[in-house]
């Protein structure tokens, strides 16, 4: 009575009777069906960017939009984002649950990013999104970790592995003591700091204990970079772990609570700011990724 | 009713497959827990089960999923997934209640499956 189909492993899934009624994929490549999950969240939230750009005007509240999970292929994901018909830079924002957790996420379109420090020009009606992107020291303002702003490297040390490398507008985001597309940004006028990384090749990174609070990452999910937000009250490695099970590729941290002061602007061009900006002194000074 | 005959020797069990919620594998043993929560060992191992699954309910048997060496779970009682806790709950949200454990990697991909048959109008 016994076959060979019962050789299974405690990580394996298998639909019984005549097979799965819907569409499953292949259940037997167990990293990519870890992947999986999250890949039908992206792919999610590239149909609803794609549909909410293409039926705004006729959407009186762009609230109810509302998803499923699309059981897609990792093929048939990306591209769905460059079928997005506006050439205007804007901001698509989705959230998503992964493990239990919302995440809250802000994928650039059509828009290249660049590195600033000092305080955010709220007239800037050319950035579309920003967030907080490096450590600066309060006290004495001193940028912690390699640091490069224009193609001028400004501070250097690798306490943090992580890192992002702006290059002609184009986001990289990667772990590694050591990276040529740090020389690389010095020789194109581009940008590049570091920060904890949380996601190493889909793998979670554990970092020393911290506090559990709202978290932010810039990640890259096979090439393409978004921003994601946690709606709970996370640690580092809590975090971490959702965003490998949402099957981000890399991830690094992007310092700023949930009062940090930045906007991004959606398809229709509206403007949604968060956060405050914190006026005091001290704070003044800190670095921001923009996309415009 | 559709039933799934467990046959063998002297002893036979007859379980409508509506009110299966899952078999858990004891090495050569296996115990068929039903909805009334009773439990009832068969000297049948979880993969000969599955043979009978196959042969006996053919695209009904689609309800019932492996999980691992040890799990075959009837999705129609999947009531909460926990992938971070490696926790899977499986309730009629009446008088039936089991908690049990599974990988994460088998989560990801339960919970996956009972989306794509929520998508899919399959249930």
């Amino acid at each position: 009575m016994e076959n060979n189909n019962h050789n299974i492993q405690d990580d394996e899934f298998r639909v019984l009777g005549t097979g799965s009624p819907v569409p499953m994929g292949n259940p037997d490549e167990e990293r990519r069906r870890r992947r999986l999950g999250g890949w039908f969240a992206f792919a999610l939230v590239a149909l609803l960017g794609l549909a909410m750009i293409v039926f705004w005007p006729q959407s009186e509240d762009p609230d109810d939009v509302e998803g499923v999970f699309e059981s897609r292929s990792e093929t048939e994901a990306l591209p769905l984002l460059d079928t997005l018909t506006t050439e205007t830079p804007c901001v698509i924002k989705m959230d998503t649950l992964v493990s239990g957790h919302l995440l809250k996420l802000f994928i650039p379109h059509r828009a290249g990013a660049r590195l600033v420090v000092g305080d955010l020009d709220e007239k800037d009606r050319q950035a579309v999104m920003n967030f907080q992107a490096a450590d600066i020291r309060a006290d004495n303002h001193e940028i912690l970790g390699e640091f490069v702003l224009a193609g001028e490297q400004l501070a250097t040390g690798v306490s943090k592995k992580g890192f992002c490398a702006i290059i002609d507008g184009y986001v990289s985001v990667g772990v590694g003591e050591s990276t040529p597309l740090l020389d690389e940004a010095i020789a194109k006028g581009g940008y590049f700091f570091r920060q904890y990384a949380l996601v190493d090749g889909g793998e979670p990174v554990m970092n020393k204990p911290k506090n559990s609070t709202v978290r932010k990452a810039l990640c890259d999910w096979n090439g393409q970079v978004f921003v994601a937000v946690s709606a709970d009250r996370l640690t580092l490695d809590e975090f971490a772990r959702v965003l490998a099970d949402f099957g981000v590729t890399n991830a690094i941290y992007l310092i700023g609570s949930d009062f940090a002061y930045g906007w991004s602007v959606d398809p229709a061009g509206n403007r949604e700011e968060f956060g405050f900006e914190d006026r005091r002194p001290e704070y003044r000074k800190q670095s921001y990724i923009v996309w415009e | 009713m559709e039933t799934l005959v467990i046959s063998k020797g002297t002893e036979m069990l007859c379980v409508p497959v509506d009110r299966l919620v899952y078999i858990s594998s004891d090495g050569n043993y296996s115990t068929v827990v039903t909805q009334d929560n009773r439990e009832q060992i068969v000297s049948y191992q979880l993969g000969q089960i599955e043979d009978l699954i196959d042969a006996q309910l053919g695209d009904a048997g689609s309800r019932f999923t492996r999980l691992g060496r040890r799990l075959i779970v009837n999705v129609d009682f999947v009531y909460f997934v926990d992938i971070s806790k490696q926790r899977l709950i499986l309730s009629d949200c009446l008088n039936c209640y089991h908690e049990l454990t599974a990988s994460r990697d088998v989560l990801i991909k339960l919970k996956a499956y009972k989306e794509a048959l929520k998508k899919y109008g399959k249930q």
